[in-house]
């Protein structure tokens, strides 16, 4: 076995292309998600009592939206100059951190007040979208960049329900979201900004797509001044054009001719699976973001997934206005169909690469009918 | 058929019989099938008819504001849970996934920090006996997942319920005595001292474990 140390790879990926600028640290590299998790949370906190240490040392900026947007904007500027300075130091950058999200909620705060007051003026998302995409491009930290994708994706989705266009960012996010995690291999000079960003658009898909189920749109949480111009499924239908070619993608991948007509009975089981969000909104999603984490080899990416799946199906099924004994039958219905569909994987779609009375199945893994 | 047997009630109270029934009948399966998956499953379940025989309706504002009793009955199926997990484990190969101790072990820290923030703010006319059962929670888990054993996971769990916790004895007694600027930006700096040094220590002890 050859051993290559960090440096040594880092260069062969650098003149193969796939990488750009000095390595990165590698202790950040190797940061688990949990502990950068845990991190992001302590710097919310630490956010909410600077936004307080503001408020109540100077209260003009509050009361002012100019002050607001001037202070949170030199706040962000004053972060960002911290991250890159101090960049190695614990301390410094959950400092930064905690400087730059409380920066960002003064921000916020003061153009939503400038908006406001123009009679005719939306609420200003989209502008709020466009700069927490900058964010997420320029702050060269993995946290601050999750959740500035995350507040981009989020805020975009706001502006598209103040329009009444609601199913115009499920699809666009859906797309961003499949867009970049098929292609991270191909995106690997700009890995420190595409990985993060691929987890906070994530998110924000899974957030959005649970509105619906949760009984509360996002424009009913921003109040729309507009009814919505395109209907629920064209959103619905969007996200399921983004499941198809992503199967598509993967499929061709793996070698798959699409003169085979496994391939074409492939996409018509995703297309069967994913068009139950029409009457179950999510499952496209979920499914999608699973299918892209397991085909990545992303365990992270796969549990949101799935952990999303299940969220909506078992909420889907809870707010089910039906009689229980109906309800019942359909959860007998869909054990039979995914048994079938389990049967047609191992025997039809995979038979010819794998030689299944080979593949052990204990009974554990035996799905219960 | 459960669901049926469940609708004991049209209105849905009594539904953890449902749950119950649920757990009673699949506890056979779950024993000989020997896949912590199941078992994770079952724990659910448990809990889920745990939070249900408390109250008709749970939901998160439910689960928040539930009484000390309920939370400690919570915290003490969960807790009893994981160490009968971690007993287990070294005996049998099909224990030595990490998913099932790791979320019994956030449901369990969950319930006891939150017995601990209700004692600090003494909600409700809380006994106080989170605050001795809080640190003894931190020392075994210590103990477990630091001297004995690794789990990062756990340990970065544990850091942030100490930063909630501490931030949250701040607020409360800060802020009585001093309504001023001074204790925000105190407050935020020990969060930001707090988490650094939380992030340092999860790196070095994951440093331990790549060597």
């Amino acid at each position: 076995m050859i051993s290559i140390s960090d440096p040594e790879l880092w260069a062969t990926l650098d003149a193969a292309g796939l990488t750009t600028g000095e390595m990165p640290e590698t202790e950040d590299a190797h940061t688990p998600w949990f502990v950068r998790t845990m991190l992001g949370i302590a710097g919310l906190i630490a956010a909410a009592f600077l936004l307080g240490f503001v408020a109540a040392a100077f209260a003009f900026v509050v009361r002012s939206e100019t002050a607001s947007v001037a202070v949170g904007l030199m706040i962000i500027v004053a972060a960002y100059a911290v991250f890159r300075v101090a960049r190695s130091n614990d301390f410094t950058t959950m400092f930064a951190l905690a400087m730059s999200f409380a920066g960002q909620v003064l921000l916020i705060f003061g153009l939503l007040g400038w908006f406001g007051h123009a009679s005719a003026a939306e609420p200003p998302w989209l502008v709020i979208a466009f700069v927490e995409a900058c964010l997420a491009a320029v702050m060269p930290n993995f946290i601050h960049r999750a959740a500035s994708a995350y507040g981009a994706g989020v805020a975009f989705a706001f502006a598209c329900s103040s329009w009444g266009e609601e199913a115009i960012a499920a699809g666009t996010i859906a797309a961003a979201v499949a867009g970049i995690w098929l292609n991270e291999a191909q995106l690997g000079r700009f890995h420190r900004i595409a990985g993060p960003v691929g987890y906070g658009l994530t998110l924000s898909l899974v957030q959005f797509e649970a509105g619906p189920l949760l009984g509360s749109s996002t424009a009913m949480l921003f109040g729309s001044r507009f009814a919505p111009v395109a209907a629920p499924w064209i959103g619905e239908a969007l996200l399921l054009a983004a499941l198809l070619i992503s199967v598509w993608v993967l499929l061709t991948r793996a070698g798959w001719s699409m003169r085979e007509p496994r391939v074409y009975l492939a996409l018509a089981a995703a297309a069967a699976i994913g068009a139950t969000s029409f009457k179950a909104p999510g499952i496209a999603c979920g499914f999608m973001i699973a299918l892209l984490g397991f085909s990545n080899g992303n365990r992270i990416l796969t549990g949101v997934g799935i952990a999303a799946l299940l969220f909506y199906v078992s909420t889907y099924y809870y707010r089910l206005n039906e009689t229980l004994l109906f309800k019942s039958g359909v959860l007998l219905a869909t054990g039979a169909l995914l048994l079938v569909v389990r049967w047609l994987l191992l025997n039809v779609i995979l038979h010819e690469d794998v030689d299944v009375s080979n593949v052990h199945v204990s009974k554990a893994e035996v799905p219960d009918a | 058929l459960l669901e049926l047997f469940g609708q004991t009630y049209q209105t849905g109270a009594d539904s953890w019989e449902l749950f119950a029934t649920w757990g009673a009948l699949i506890a056979p399966w779950v024993i000989i099938g020997c896949f912590d998956g199941l078992w994770i499953l079952w724990i659910a379940i448990a809990n889920t008819a745990l939070v249900f025989y408390f109250r008709v309706s749970p939901g998160f504002p439910g689960v928040v504001f539930s009484t000390e009793h309920e939370i400690w009955t919570g915290f003490i199926f969960n807790t009893a849970a994981l160490a009968v997990w971690e007993l287990l484990a070294p005996r049998f190969s099909w224990m030595a996934a990490r998913t099932a101790p790791r979320l019994l072990a956030i449901v369990s820290g969950s319930a006891i920090t939150w017995l601990m923030l209700q004692s600090i703010f003494e909600w409700r006319g809380q006994s106080g006996a989170a605050l001795l059962v809080y640190p003894a929670w931190l020392g075994c888990a210590y103990a477990m997942y630091r001297v004995k054993t690794r789990d990062l996971l756990i340990l970065a769990g544990g850091c942030l319920s100490v930063i909630i916790v501490v931030t949250t004895f701040l607020a409360k007694n800060m802020f009585n005595a001093h309504q001023d600027s001074g204790a925000f930006l105190f407050i935020a700096l020990a969060v930001v001292a707090m988490a650094a040094a939380a992030g340092w220590w999860l790196k070095q002890v994951g440093r331990e474990d790549d060597k």
